[in-house]
């Protein structure tokens, strides 16, 4: 596991191993097929049902997709992390492979480093720094999530690796990322301490939480208010986007592979000549932009994986949200990965939880029923 | 050219490659027949592309076929609205007779 994670960190070298196609997409497609052979039981419960009727309604949006070509693409990607989510589902410890993940983006920082300092322009990169990753956007995402994954699984020391891509790329989703991620680590501490905990202010996870927080917040204000003079065009460019794509839902959906196609139709705010998106930089929106109500049964998996117990995985999950609400990780392999696998992971968990409840309950029904009757 | 070609034809599912052979003939080749339909073939993949459709009506209008040059920029005009060159390009078609 963790050399699978080093490789999906580092195989694509932007101009050497891939160009248009990241080549982690393709390891993917190589590599999770043999991972889950023989692996996964095929249940047919309600879980199962909403996985399957959501990528069902995808496969069948080809039928009215401007572009059919388009959508197979964009089918092969989420077919990719359908894999992904059912390899997480079939997973009990992932500490290694947040490890090789650490290790692999770990590469893209001591890249970014004299890309960010020395302006070192070995490697493609569309803004400094960016490390692997050509966009210093993603890098800072993809930082996010192993930071939060690694934290998350109690292994401090990789942090190294990926804590300064945080910094370096300028990316406030990551900043927001992470800090969502703390909220609810520490909302799920307290909680669990009971009726019983102390004030407020005396309660070390509040304490410790209130410390993390006040230094991402002057992380991100450092970047917005001084590394970045202009920091308003990129809120403005997403800003006009969402409501451009805002006004082109449509109740069943424009079908797969669609937002990139039918964009410059919509985009009264962007001049499509100057720049063409190829994402709407929301996962959220794009979804319901393409495949409308086609997305609930998505969504009702989302929420149940909100619900799922104090794993590592519910903490990454709740970090990709935000990032997929503000950016587009699905599309890129490592975070798509990484976020469909714990995605799996905590639905899975959920559903373990459940049935345990059930099954107690049950019990103390029929030893209730003996006291009872018998 | 050709290689990007082969490669548009072998993976017509990514956009960044089932384009590239019209965006290559847009940069580096002189209008010709053969630069209409491959700038062509590329819009039926990518039909709302601003520069695709630009780029056609320029190549078009460089081998004298007119009423597809118009047809490009009429095209043009109404994909991409808010660009200060359609702008241009709708006064140009205004003022023909």
């Amino acid at each position: 596991m963790t050399i699978f994670g080093f490789v999906l960190a580092t195989i694509f070298i932007p101009a050497w191993t891939g160009s248009a196609i990241p080549t982690g997409w393709v390891f993917l497609s190589c590599t999770l097929p043999m991972m889950l052979w023989g692996k996964v039981e095929i249940s047919h419960g309600i879980l199962f049902a909403l996985g399957t009727s959501f990528l069902a309604y995808a496969a069948l949006s080809l039928l009215w997709t401007p572009v059919p070509h388009q959508g197979v693409g964009d089918l092969w990607l989420l077919a990719i992390l359908a894999a992904a989510f059912t390899y997480g589902a079939s997973q009990t410890n992932s500490s290694k492979l947040y490890l090789g993940l650490a290790c692999g983006v770990g590469v893209s920082t001591v890249l970014a480093i004299p890309q960010y300092f020395f302006d070192f322009n070995g490697i493609y990169q569309s803004w400094k720094p960016a490390g692997l990753f050509i966009n210093p956007g993603v890098y800072g995402e993809t930082c996010a999530l192993v930071l939060v994954a690694l934290v998350a699984s109690r292994q401090y020391w990789p942090t190294i690796l990926v804590a300064p891509g945080i910094y370096l790329s300028n990316s406030r989703t990551a900043v927001l990322a992470v800090a969502a991620a703390v909220l609810v680590a520490a909302w799920d501490k307290v909680a669990a301490l009971g009726p019983d905990r102390p004030a407020l202010w005396k309660n070390p996870y509040v304490l410790s939480t209130t410390a993390v927080l006040a230094i991402l917040a002057v992380v991100a204000l450092h970047s917005t208010l001084i590394r970045e003079p202009n920091w308003w065009t990129s809120p403005n460019e997403r800003l006009a986007i969402w409501r451009d794509t805002t006004n082109g839902l449509a109740l069943l959906g424009h079908g797969a592979g669609s937002f990139l196609i039918t964009y410059p139709l919509l985009a009264k705010r962007t001049d499509t000549m100057a720049t063409r998106p190829e994402h709407a930089h929301s996962d959220v929106l794009e979804l319901a932009y393409e495949f409308g109500l086609g997305a609930i049964p998505l969504a009702i998996l989302a929420v149940l994986a909100l619900r799922a117990p104090a794993i590592p995985e519910r903490y990454i999950f709740i970090a990709f949200l935000l990032t997929a609400t503000l950016s587009f990780p699905t599309r890129l392999p490592v975070t798509g990965f990484l976020g469909a696998f714990a995605f799996g992971r905590c639905v899975r968990s959920w559903a373990m939880v459940r049935s345990n409840s059930l099954l107690s309950r049950s019990t103390f029904s029929a030893r209730q029923g003996d006291r009872v009757y018998g | 050219m050709a290689d990007l070609q082969r490669a548009a034809e072998l993976f017509p599912y990514n956009r960044h490659l089932a384009v590239a052979p019209a965006y290559f003939a847009i940069r580096w080749l002189p209008p010709s027949e053969e630069t209409v339909d491959v700038i062509g073939a590329a819009l039926r993949r990518d039909p709302f592309s601003a520069d695709l459709t630009n780029g056609l009506a320029l190549h078009a209008y460089g081998i004298r076929n007119d009423f597809l040059a118009n047809a490009a920029w009429r095209a043009f005009t109404r994909i991409a609205p808010n660009s200060p060159k359609a702008a241009q390009v709708g006064r140009a078609l205004e003022a023909l007779p």
